[in-house]
């Protein structure tokens, strides 16, 4: 295959700048982005460092229970975007452009563009630092940032791909070699979640509403959350493992055939697992399904990875002793597979009925994101460092860190970090699982009725867990460190190299699509999944047609393939020399789990749809208050969506609400027409405090006034952070009619109404509840001390953020029971209704 | 996933072992060998659990959807809780919790409960706050009978109350379950020195 031997060579030299600085830029954010998680693991123990401790260190002068921009339901989400997009973005970025112009043997296409990236990049990152803890988000998980950011980041996305893709058509490499594969997975599908996940409806500069509502937005966010997770945390490392780990070992890769299995089945089954974040809920029965089998159908493939990644090692063990890269590696490997074994796991119904909502998820992706991500990053790092800034100072006149064992310190110190923070958050998930679901023995009553009692349980786990993320925060400094050093210590090279002037021949020679239809594994595989995908949604009885067809071409393509195995491995080989035909077929892998999920949902799932029940709009006052929800990123610990389990009913399933005839209604575990107009839904992914679902009409006004400016007034030990700033700050009235407008453009169907009558609806029902607050005789806002008339005061309450909070918070959980739905949707995109739902007879025969 | 299978063309097959392939990307080169056999069995068993888990759901009709599964549950712990509710209606009245309040097993019981779920409202001195009422003062809005108190412990403030403040207590019945209440009333009989015998 290496044709190439008598060709005329020339003299290249790298873009290794670009890969300096996206390096040194990893390294920054990687810091921030880990203290600011340090801080909020810490919040969730001490309640003051929301702000109050501020009070403690500068001895009473700077006066505040709660400063805004610090709480946690701000910081979380900065927390999570510094440590995806900014640390590992930026690592992913390093690696790379490194690593992509050595295998393609030419530098990258365009310098320009390469600056632009990298300046783009660390734009978009300052952009997110400042309006994420103003409060400017979209409330939805690692899809936080406002819209013109959203647009920024896909722009800046997109030249990263130009760059990429070109740089590939100009190689001087015909083959493709696996890491490649990976980054092109990587590009192609993040730009298809991102896009989606955030395509938006804008209602100002800084505010929009996703264009998805209720379950299809949870549907949507979760093919785009969890996917981030496999095609910007996973699919990238393991392109740059398969690069550094051969590299730094000095060993072949193990299995070339486990890398096309495993990449090809990766990229294809991940994008179906999506709705395992969704379990037990109000998602259609046939997704969840869906979800979790293919879960389990990942662990394989997940784990062919960590096979080669750990196995290519082989013949090399020796070097774990020695070498600190070998040794991060080697961990950060295990430790993906540890996660990808995990996440299976947690994705089968009933073990999520007690995980779900945990710490034991939060434990589950920081062995994911501290051993996986940030140990290769690590690896990569040191691996890198010398030999971007070369010192020429080791015994044989290589480059060398400056201090390998301030490195081998880092890897013990982040080792002990992650197994405390993971070990930690077990305990403490799993105790608080059980806690939540504990009965007395007949089952009618819960154990531990009161939320507070599990917060306060889990008070020690989370100080163990607080301690681990700061060990693993100090290891990076050491890190920090270490890379600073070495830097100093060299100067920067552009390592340079001979590669043949024109590309060998075979590179590129079947453009365009031919390839992919003169090729039998790639036409069986279509014509399986065609089956297997009729075979889900086609009426009962031909569905079990379309699965035989699919099993016997199945048969047939084995059959085909083992009577001359070596053509398929010469159709492969093809392929992986033109990178055309090769993207085309990833984007076609990855875009179909999301298609056979999302496009049904969209059309089916429909308020006029809705069989049993369907929400009441929210007014406009209570609009505002919901924005301001979002805003204070309340979704970080309280979830909307009571799942269909026994423990979740018993705790929260009581409505305190009534129907328009004044009849209770009945509550029990959410149903999909209750969240059918949420732009964003909020129904949650982690219950740090309660669910709040059918929060509405359980406590009084009051109650929630006092609760909002000292949580600890109603609820002793409670750790939510004060937000005494909503009995400062004014409600928005003014932006609220184009906000409507939005909704209605959306498909909200709120009757026709015009601006002054959307404000003037907002004020008066804000003055009824401040009129009742001040009778209630809550604890005033200090700049109305000197108020006296009543009616004054209330009108000047009736302006604050936490009326409109008040308003929405009541609203939680009404509905109308729905007599007859408007219309229905077609039964083919709703494989549920291929089940009987005949009442099960008691006594009759069971099969 | 039929597509994925591959073999370097004829005569070193993987089966005797594994070769080196002789391309080599920057330095870097790959051996082909046999998948692992454990690994290839993972894999097969999920895609036929798939497969088997769907045409068992979908296509006999044999397991019971999640809603008619979770309903059935909830309906039985509905008629255990209405059961017990009727079960201590039946065992108690003003007396029997009078008695209560004197025994300290059900007292102190009834303490623990008070601490947890009351206390934010009513405070540990009974004397009540901004949000709760007073339960040692001598005035009682719905009634001072140990029962009229049990009774609006259950069902919380009356819809047509006034409430206190404004504010109104939750229905309790849900969360506590009658016993728990009950021992929670007995705690403050046996505290508040106003109760009507």
């Amino acid at each position: 295959m290496n044709t190439t031997t008598n060709a005329a060579t020339t003299t290249i030299v790298y873009d290794d700048k670009t890969v300096r600085r996206f390096m040194i830029a990893s390294i920054i954010f990687g810091l921030v982005g880990m203290l600011v998680g340090v801080i909020a693991a810490f919040q969730l123990n001490f309640w003051q460092m929301n702000g109050k401790f501020l009070e403690y260190l500068t001895f009473g002068y700077f006066k505040s229970e709660g400063v805004s921009f610090l709480t946690f339901g701000r910081l979380r989400p900065l927390h999570t975007n510094a440590a995806i997009f900014a640390f590992v973005g930026n690592m992913m970025f390093a690696g790379v452009y490194y690593s992509t112009q050595r295998l393609c043997k030419c530098r990258t296409a365009s310098d320009f563009l390469s600056g632009l990236h990298f300046w783009g990049w660390q734009l978009i990152i300052v952009a997110a630092a400042i309006t994420l803890p103003a409060g400017l988000t979209r409330g939805k998980e690692y899809a936080e940032l406002i819209w013109p950011i959203n647009i920024a980041v896909a722009l800046i996305w997109v030249v990263f791909a130009i760059n990429f893709f070109w740089t590939l058509a100009r190689r001087r490499e015909p083959n493709l070699y696996v890491a490649i594969w990976f980054y092109i997975a990587t590009i192609i599908t993040v730009a298809m979640l991102y896009i989606v996940n955030h395509l938006s409806l804008p209602t100002s500069l800084t505010h929009s509403y996703p264009i998805f509502a209720g379950v299809q937005d949870a549907l949507v966010q979760w093919w785009y959350g969890h996917n981030a997770v496999a095609f910007f945390l996973t699919t990238p490392i393991l392109g740059i493992m398969y690069y550094f780990m051969p590299k730094a070992a000095g060993r072949p890769v193990y299995s070339y055939r486990l890398s096309i299995i495993h990449f090809w089945a990766l990229v294809f089954i991940y994008i179906w697992a999506g709705p395992h974040h969704l379990l037990n809920t109000a998602l259609p029965h046939w997704l969840q399904t869906l979800g979790m089998l293919f879960s389990l159908m990942l662990w394989a493939p997940s784990w062919g990875g960590m096979l080669n990644g750990l196995l290519t090692l082989r013949g090399a063990w020796d070097k774990l002793r020695t070498d600190p890269v070998i040794k991060f590696f080697a961990a950060g490997v295990t430790f993906y597979g540890m996660a990808t074994f995990e996440g299976p796991l947690m994705s089968i119904k009933a073990v999520n009925a007690l995980s779900h909502y945990t710490d034991w998820t939060i434990g589950h992706v920081h062995s994911g994101t501290l051993g996986w991500n940030g140990f290769m990053a690590a690896g990569m790092f040191y691996w890198l460092a010398p030999r971007l800034w070369k010192n020429k100072k080791g015994a044989d006149g290589n480059s060398v860190l400056w201090s390998e064992s301030w490195a081998n310190m880092h890897f013990w110190i982040g080792t002990v970090g992650i197994l405390l923070y993971v070990a930690s958050m077990w305990v403490s998930g799993i105790m608080e699982g059980l806690m939540l679901s504990a009965t007395n023995e007949a089952g009618t009553t819960l154990k531990h009725g009161n939320f507070v009692t599990v917060t306060q349980a889990k008070h020690l786990m989370l100080l163990f867990r607080g301690f681990g993320g700061l060990l693993y925060l100090a290891g990076f400094v050491m890190l920090a460190i270490n890379i600073f050093k070495t830097i100093r210590m060299g100067s920067p090279v552009d390592a340079s190299a001979e590669v043949p002037a024109e590309a060998p021949e075979g590179t590129d020679d079947a453009r365009g699509l031919g390839l992919i239809f003169r090729n039998d594994p790639i036409t069986y595989s279509f014509w399986v999944i065609i089956f297997v995908i009729l075979w889900i949604f086609l009426p009962k009885g031909m569905d079990i047609g379309a699965l035989v067809i699919a099993c016997g071409l199945s048969a047939q393509a084995i059959w085909v393939f083992s009577r001359n195995p070596g053509r398929w491995a010469e159709l492969y080989d093809s392929l992986e020399k033109n990178w055309v035909p090769f993207t085309i077929l990833v984007f076609i892998a990855a875009a179909l789990g999301g298609a056979v999920q999302i496009i049904p949902t969209i059309i089916a799932q429909k308020g006029e749809y809705m069989e049993d029940r369907k929400q009441t709009l929210y007014t406009p006052l209570e609009l505002a208050g919901r924005d301001l929800y979002i805003t204070e990123g309340c979704y970080n610990c309280h979830s909307q969506m009571i799942r269909m389990l026994e423990g979740d009913i018993l705790r929260y399933g009581k409505s305190q609400l009534k129907d328009k005839d004044g009849n209770n209604l009945d509550g029990g575990y959410s149903r999909i027409g209750e969240s059918i107009y949420n732009h964003p839904f909020q129904w949650g992914s982690k219950r740090t405090g309660p669910d709040l679902a059918r929060e509405g009409g359980l406590r009084s006004d009051s109650w929630h006034y006092n609760h909002m400016v000292d949580p600890r007034s109603t609820s002793d030990g409670s750790i939510m952070p004060s937000y005494s700033w909503m009995i400062d700050k004014n409600t928005d009235f003014k932006a609220l009619p184009g906000k409507i407008a939005a909704l209605t453009r959306l498909g909200v169907p709120y009757e026709p109404m015009n601006k002054h009558e959307i404000e003037q609806g907002a004020r008066s029902q804000a003055l009824k509840i401040a009129t009742d607050l001040v009778a209630s005789e809550v604890e005033l806002p200090k700049d109305m001390d000197d108020m006296e008339d009543e009616a004054e005061i209330a009108t000047a309450l009736a302006e604050r953020q936490i009326v409109a909070m008040i308003a929405y918070l009541q609203k939680l959980g009404a509905y109308e029971n729905v007599d007859e739905k408007e219309s229905s949707a077609p039964a083919i995109i709703n494989p549920d209704k291929k089940h009987t739902v005949t009442e099960p007879k008691p006594g009759t025969e069971s099969e | 996933m039929s597509q994925n299978l591959t073999t370097p063309s004829k005569k070193p097959s993987v089966k005797d072992g594994p070769i080196l392939r002789e391309h080599v990307f920057d330095g870097i080169q790959e051996f082909d060998q046999k998948l692992p056999n454990w690994w290839l069995f993972t894999f097969y068993i999920a895609i036929v659990f798939f497969v088997g888990y769907w045409v068992v759901y979908y296509s006999t009709d044999s397991m019971q959807t999640p809603t008619q599964k979770i309903d059935a549950k909830m309906a039985a712990i509905e008629g255990k809780k209405n059961q017990e509710l009727v079960a201590m209606m039946d065992k108690l009245d003003d007396q029997v919790l009078l008695e209560w309040s004197t025994n300290s097993t059900i007292t102190s019981e009834g303490k623990a409960i008070y601490s947890q779920y009351c206390i934010a409202c009513h405070a540990p001195d009974l004397n009540g706050g901004v949000i709760g009422r007073s339960l040692i003062d001598d005035h009682w809005e719905y009634g001072g009978k140990p029962m009229q108190l049990f009774n609006l412990v259950l069902n919380g403030s009356p819809a047509d109350g006034k409430g206190f403040n404004g504010q109104k207590m939750q229905p309790w019945k849900d969360l506590l379950g009658p016993e728990k209440a009950a021992k929670a009333v007995a705690y403050v009989v046996s505290k508040a020195p106003h109760v009507e015998k």
